[in-house]
């Protein structure tokens, strides 16, 4: 209520809480670290801009997920040539270093083989499985049943294993 | 890889892709700067009432409610002097968060817009007072520069959202007033002047909005009468010409070549005049809105009024601009004489315009409101 009212406090607090797990959805769908982030700015501006000027939202956090995808789509519309790509950006780097080596070839290889995944599967696999959201949101966020997303997430999961495993 | 394991495995996906702090922080400010500049939309007394109830509920859902009670009416039997204590406490303070608390719930209690407009007011008032006691350079500065302009923001929206009467009018322009004299003495550091212009402009805007109801509202006898209507736009015009004196006096130091290159777009008279010309406009039109106010043509003479304020900003620009490009040229003239620091000043030679130009540059600065944080209006 009180980002509708243009708190700026509050959403700075929204921003803060929201800001690295949008940020992740994103990465995980566009090509480039520099385009997550143009992107997850975008979403937080679009979203003030709407509550700010009155939009009612009833879950936040299902909202949040919900324009940044809008806002992927949008990019992929906008750019016809852009396509997901196979190989990520190489994100070691970004690897905690309390990761032990043999747990960061694991991780790198579930991570290639999540993203060798169509995107919709993808999609799924990180909202429930890598940000922990409840499969009732997720179905929210991406405008299925509930009964269809569990489907997606099983026939999700069992290919990634297969690519895993290959 | 058994299926717990791959769960367990994306589950830590998460802690290793975080955004970067300067991406993260850069677009942080970016939010939040455009949250200051962009006009808010008023409280319902329902939502009013549901926010502080929430707010409230909130901050005690740690404490013990036995404990909190016993807190809450210690603070009552305590009264009067706990309560001068509360008012007083600076950010920092114990009691600050508790003051803060209590001005949530007394804000709950308003439910008319008006009153509560007059509310974020005086609580505009306080951030205001409690930066003024912040060393420059304080981080909390900026907090309570945003705080400041949301309130405003507020007050603002409340403002626009009732039709307003002489009695609110007068109300809203004697603490603008106040907020812009206040605001006129507070230096901040300079990772806050754009929020410290946010709030100049804000305030003066919520001034002007003030005054022109005023002047179009007032009556012979009633509560905003001819004599305080004819006393309240005399002293803008004391402080427009006032200004307009010190944008002439900056004038003066101008070069004649600047002065005749320099122009002012006058957009009222679809004029575009010489830089030395429009402090003459400027002038000219403040005869003419007091001439209007001598008549008790009121709303003309805010016109005018107005139309002199804008000239003399205009003209004041158009003078930093020329002082700062003068400055930058003759920036390049000091580092190309600094071989020859043998070269004497003289009359008219270079050097002595190179020390002139230097002199006047860092004066300038000194006064400029947005390099110090200090009004010269």
């Amino acid at each position: 209520m009180k980002i509708k009212h243009g708190d700026a406090g509050a959403y700075a607090e929204l921003y803060d809480f929201y800001v690295e797990p949008i940020y992740r959805y994103v990465l995980f769908r566009v090509p480039a670290k520099e385009l997550a982030e143009d992107v997850t700015s975008e979403v937080f501006l679009k979203v003030w801009e709407r509550l700010s000027g009155g939009s009612e939202v009833q879950n936040l956090r299902a909202y949040l997920y919900q324009v940044a995808r809008n806002q992927i789509a949008d990019y992929f519309r906008k750019d016809h040539q852009a396509t997901l790509p196979v190989e990520m950006v190489d994100e070691k780097q970004t690897m905690a270093e309390s990761v032990e080596l043999e747990r960061q070839i694991t991780l790198a290889d579930i991570e290639t083989s999540l993203r060798q995944l169509p995107p919709h599967w993808q999609e799924i696999i990180v909202l429930v499985h890598v940000e922990g959201l409840k499969l009732k949101e997720a179905a929210a966020i991406i405008g299925r049943s509930h009964g269809a997303t569990r489907a997606l997430l099983h026939r999700a999961l069992n290919e990634l294993k297969k690519l895993i495993n290959r | 890889m058994s299926d717990q394991l791959l769960l367990k495995e994306l589950r830590s996906i998460r802690k290793i892709h975080k955004p970067s702090t300067t991406w993260r922080d850069a677009t942080r400010q970016r939010i939040l700067s455009l949250a200051e500049t962009k006009p808010l939309a008023g409280w319902s007394s329902v939502e009013r009432w549901r926010e502080s109830w929430l707010e409230f509920r909130w901050r005690l859902s740690p404490v013990p409610v036995v404990a909190s009670t016993v807190v809450v009416l210690m603070l009552m039997l305590a009264g009067l002097p706990f309560s001068q204590t509360l008012a007083q406490s600076q950010p920092g303070d114990w009691l600050y968060p508790v003051k803060r608390l209590e001005e949530r719930v007394e804000l709950g209690m308003r439910t008319s817009p008006s009153s509560q407009g007059v509310y974020y007011l005086k609580l505009a008032d306080r951030r205001l007072q409690e930066l003024s006691h912040l060393p420059i350079g304080d981080s909390r500065q900026a907090e309570l520069l945003r705080d400041y302009n949301v309130m405003l923001s507020f007050a603002q929206a409340n403002y626009q959202a009732v039709a307003p009467t002489t009695q609110l009018a007068q109300i809203y322009d004697r603490a603008t007033n106040n907020l812009i004299t206040d605001l006129n003495q507070v230096v901040v550091a300079n990772g806050v002047q754009n929020a410290y212009s946010s709030a100049r402009k804000l305030t003066k805007d919520i001034n002007s909005l003030s005054l022109t109801t005023l002047v179009s509202l007032h009556q012979p006898d009633g509560v905003s009468s001819q004599n305080e209507v004819t006393e309240r736009l005399q002293q803008e015009i004391t402080k427009v010409e006032e200004q307009l004196a010190s944008v002439q006096t900056k004038l003066e130091r101008l070069p004649g070549v600047a002065q005749r290159s320099s122009k002012v777009v006058l957009e009222s008279r679809q004029q575009v005049v010489p830089v030395s010309e429009a402090g003459e406009e400027a002038t000219k039109t403040l005869a003419e809105a007091k001439e209007l106010l001598e008549r008790k043509e009121f709303s003309l003479a805010l016109e005018k009024l107005k139309e002199g304020e804008v000239i003399t900003l205009k003209t004041e620009e158009a003078i930093d601009e020329a002082i700062s490009q003068d400055g930058e040229v003759k920036g390049e003239t000091v580092d190309g004489a600094a071989t020859e620091p043998e070269i004497a000043p003289s009359a008219e030679g270079p050097a002595d315009t190179v020390s002139n130009g230097a002199t006047e540059s860092a004066t300038v600065a000194d006064d400029s409101p947005d390099t110090s944080g200090a009004s010269t209006e």
